[in-house]
């Protein structure tokens, strides 16, 4: 549970989604306009934001609204981690392998 | 890869650690009565959990966001609950250091004030926010869709835990400003009789809002 967020908060492409997110709900499509990545390597990072429950996603019509489910302790390591752009619990292999275990035909 | 098991429901956690919570509160209190223990340290102990208990409602206040299905729509409700919920948490952590650090006479009342302030701070704050979003600029609306019958449940369950908390914390401030003045049992109960009445009124509002949330959003 703890370790799923803060493996979540150790990615800077993630933590800068939230940081979207801390507006307002956006799509899925609106959000991965945002970064210079492919759309399957975006979804597989909204699902392991969605999987350590700091966002939750809503159907509506044909897109993906996400929204921010930030409780105060996981706001205050967000901004703990970006203050010090740690990679948190995982290091970049690891990381770059979970990526390519959720999106097998990235 | 959308569900998954192995997250714990924070709703039932919130609920069970109330409930722990407020046992250990009763059975301070209960042996203050009885004088089992000295009273210092129970006051200092009941101090300590309203504290904790704050830091748990606030902490889960913007995650579980109970307000999102109730009153006006105009209202950022995402931005008064965290606003909300940091000033909570940072409030019951002050809170705790009061009552673990300060001598208890002196801490007793400065707790009590940073109770109020921050009670009275969160209601200027949201109150900010509403005015500020229907007079000023337009702000992006809040793409809210219907919420699903289980997480509009979990909500009602998370905004009476909200409730309950602002009844305890309430009381606790004006016991521990006012306690040993014969007044107070009287300020208690005009306490108790202000919640019961919002207590009514809310739960009226709750109760007669999914039908008027419809036909809004339709």
């Amino acid at each position: 549970m703890v370790s799923s967020v803060f493996k979540a908060l150790s990615d800077p492409t993630r933590r800068r989604v939230l940081e979207l997110l801390k507006a307002h709900p956006m799509s899925a499509g609106d959000l991965a306009d945002q970064f210079a990545v492919s759309k399957p390597t975006m979804s597989a990072h909204f699902a392991v934001l969605r999987e350590a429950g700091l966002i939750v996603a809503e159907k509506r019509g044909k897109s993906m609204i996400y929204t921010l489910q930030m409780s105060v302790l996981e706001e205050a390591l967000l901004k703990f981690a970006q203050a010090f752009g740690l990679k948190l619990s995982t290091s970049k292999s690891v990381r770059a392998k979970d990526l390519a275990r959720e999106v097998p035909d990235r | 890869m959308n569900t998954n098991p192995r997250t714990i429901d924070p709703a039932k956690k919130a609920v069970f650690a109330f409930l722990a919570i407020m046992g250990a509160m009763m059975a301070f209190a209960a042996a203050m009565r009885t004088g089992y223990i000295e009273s210092g340290f129970e006051r200092r102990s009941i101090g300590l959990l309203v504290g904790v208990m704050i830091v748990l409602t606030g902490n889960l206040l913007p995650k579980l966001r109970p307000l999102s299905s109730a009153g006006k729509k105009r209202v950022p409700k995402a931005k008064a609950e965290r606003f909300a919920g940091w000033s909570l948490v940072l409030a019951g952590l002050l809170y705790c250091a009061f009552f673990l650090f300060v001598p208890l006479h002196q801490a007793r009342v400065i707790s009590s004030i940073v109770g109020i302030v921050t009670l009275s701070l969160i209601a200027a704050g949201c109150a900010w926010l509403a005015r500020r979003t229907v007079s000023g600029t337009p702000h992006q609306p809040e793409e809210n869709p219907g919420p699903t019958e289980c997480l509009q449940e979990k909500r009602k369950i998370v905004f009476w835990l909200l409730f309950a908390s602002l009844y305890v914390f309430t009381t606790a401030c004006a016991a521990f400003l006012f306690g040993d003045r014969p007044t107070f049992r009287e300020s208690a109960s005009w306490i108790l009789i202000g919640f019961s009445v919002m207590y009514a009124v809310l739960a009226t509002i709750l109760n007669t809002k999914p039908k008027s949330r419809n036909t809004i959003s339709s």
